[in-house]
């Protein structure tokens, strides 16, 4: 059926605003949002950025389509992705190891400046052997290691606590066999 | 005998803590069986490997406190521009292909919608009347001329400085240029020439050829490419300064109408009368006159023309009246000598009276001259001769 201009501007009605519901949520779930991808790009500025970026797509994917039942669920899901997605870029990847390291001469840290910026490399082999899992499984691996309860995990995931339990199981091994494979040398060392 | 532990019991009993059923249950079954325990081994193995590596995660930037109220500023900012640029962008399915359109402005052409009637709810409101006729109102006529005489006085005297004013009275000089030097000295040298080809319409106007005291080829419009080309020229000395003319054809500079005509004349030129020339004279030159140059009238002495001499001289008579009263003196004539060597035109440039310039007039008609040359030909020149009258 053809719609008229006129028809369109009066069914768009006034610009709508973020919701109660969506604020509530903001309020909810940003900082630990934050905190969560914090640990996927290590980097504060751009952890904010893709938090935010899951929090607009939300809204706009709630504005058109029916309300999902688990928008917490959605928006960490989302953001998962936005961040494997930062992690696996390579340009950025390497913009940000730059700096980590240039932050790690350049503040002078109060132990060994060594020592940070050998766990700076220890955090980047974690995040390349994360971006190499399902993203459900960084997902669960992720959000366990920031704090998250496995009853939190499973009602962000929707799924039952058996089923997480199975995921995070192979999530688990998965990682192992994965972090062993690139990193530890065969005399069980790491490289 | 117990059923062994499940992927899920084993994980469950690594994430949960407390004394929880599972977890019970779970070191209830591992006391028991042995292959569980092995199981349960590795599975602890690799909890506590992946987990101390994911904690390598932890940073100090994790204390790093975030401003949620900003964040939700400008996600809300965000947001409100999308909706708004959305509200301003219609969908694509608004837009309709034009031939749908003209389709239904053709039925509704043929068959007009029938609207409801019109359920008028505004009243009209008596206003003040903004329309009339100014055009006759004088008053309007006299503001007009006023405003514009005020803006003129403005521009004129208000607006201009008394330097920049007088630096304008300084510049009115431009109007009167001296344009003496650049104009060409026109004054006639003699002769003239013309010439034609006996065509209905008058010369036409153009440019001069350059002058010269050998004419090769005489001026002419042609429709034809010449074999052999060569410039023509009209009888003049070489420095002769000549009316300009910025037209590609050949023609009389002052002529009025430019209709690629040769003219009336003959004799291969362009002009009224005959010869090479052109103009309304005679022969190769430029204008009146005859026998080359330009400007009319006979030669003068000098620039490729001789000066006549005398053959034969007869002395004046005197008068009677200047005999009586002593009187002596010379009178002097202008004279043309034709090419015949005979003086005619005579007329008196200084006089002495007593009929002692008849007298000398009547001696000069009797003289007998060698004619003014040019190109070895015999022109009119024009002479001056004085009269002496002596009483001895």
């Amino acid at each position: 059926v053809q719609q008229t201009y006129e028809a369109v501007l009066l069914s768009a009605g006034p610009p709508s605003a973020p919701g109660h519901q969506f604020e509530e949520l903001f309020f909810e779930h940003y900082p630990r949002l934050v905190k969560t991808l914090l640990r996927l790009v290590g980097n504060s500025g751009q952890a904010e950025e893709l938090a935010a970026d899951a929090f607009y797509k939300l809204h706009q994917h709630r504005s058109q389509q029916q309300p999902d039942e688990n928008p917490a669920g959605w928006l960490y899901r989302t953001a998962m992705n936005l961040g494997l997605d930062a992690l696996r870029s390579d340009s950025r990847r390497v913009r940000r190891e730059e700096q980590a390291h240039r932050d790690a001469l350049a503040h002078e840290a109060p132990g060994n400046p060594l020592y940070e910026m050998l766990a700076e490399e220890q955090r980047e082999r974690v995040r390349t052997v994360i971006a190499r899992l399902k993203p459900i499984h960084g997902q669960v691996l992720l959000m366990g290691s920031s704090g998250f309860t496995s009853k939190e995990i499973a009602a962000v995931l929707g799924v039952k606590l058996d089923s997480l339990y199975v995921l995070i199981s192979r999530a688990k091994a998965q990682f192992e066999k994965e972090y062993t494979c690139l990193f530890v040398r065969s005399d069980g060392r790491t490289q | 005998m117990m059923q062994c532990l499940s992927e899920s019991d084993v994980q469950g009993y690594l994430e949960e803590s407390g004394p929880t059923p599972l977890r019970q249950t779970v070191e209830g079954h591992l006391v028991s069986c042995a292959r569980c325990r092995v199981e349960f081994d590795r599975v602890v193995a690799t909890h506590q490997r992946v987990n101390a590596w994911l904690s390598e995660l932890a940073s100090p930037a994790d204390a790093t406190a975030v401003d949620v109220h900003t964040a939700f500023a400008r996600v809300s900012n965000r947001i409100d521009a999308h909706d708004h640029l959305a509200r301003l962008l219609a969908p694509a399915a608004v837009e309709i292909p034009w031939y749908i359109s003209l389709y239904r402005s053709l039925g509704e052409l043929i068959r007009p919608v029938k609207l409801p009637p019109l359920d008028v709810t505004s009243r009209p409101v008596a206003v003040k009347t903004i329309w009339g006729l100014y055009a006759r109102d004088p008053r309007s006529r006299w503001v007009s001329v006023g405003i514009h005489a005020a803006v003129f006085s403005l521009l004129m005297f208000g607006f201009t400085s008394p330097t920049m004013q007088r630096a304008i009275r300084q510049n009115f000089t431009i109007l009167d240029p001296n344009l003496k030097p650049f104009v060409p000295d026109m004054k006639p040298q003699g002769g003239g020439g013309g010439g034609g080809a006996r065509e209905a319409p008058p010369v036409s106007k153009g440019q001069l050829p350059k002058p010269s005291m050998k004419q090769f080829v005489a001026p002419q419009i042609v429709d034809h490419t010449p074999k052999l080309a060569t410039d023509p020229s009209i009888i003049a000395p070489p420095d002769t300064p000549l009316p300009q003319s910025t037209l590609n054809n050949w023609g009389d500079p002052l002529a009025r109408l430019m209709n690629g005509s040769n003219g009336i004349g003959s004799g291969g030129g362009m002009g009224d009368r005959r010869g090479g020339g052109v103009g309304s004279g005679n022969g190769g030159g430029f204008g009146l006159g005859s026998d080359g140059g330009i400007g009319g009238g006979v030669f003068h002495a000098g620039g490729g023309v001789s000066a006549p001499a005398v053959i034969v001289k007869v002395d004046p008579e005197y008068s009677e009246e200047a005999r009586k009263a002593k009187y002596s003196g010379t009178v002097v004539l202008s004279v043309v000598v034709d090419q015949e060597g005979r003086a005619r035109d005579i007329h008196v440039l200084k006089s002495l009276g007593m009929g002692l310039d008849e007298k000398a007039v009547e001696a000069v008609q009797k003289w007998k001259f060698k004619p003014g040359m040019k190109g070895g030909q015999a022109v009119n020149v024009r002479a001056q001769i004085e009269v002496n009258f002596r009483l001895l």
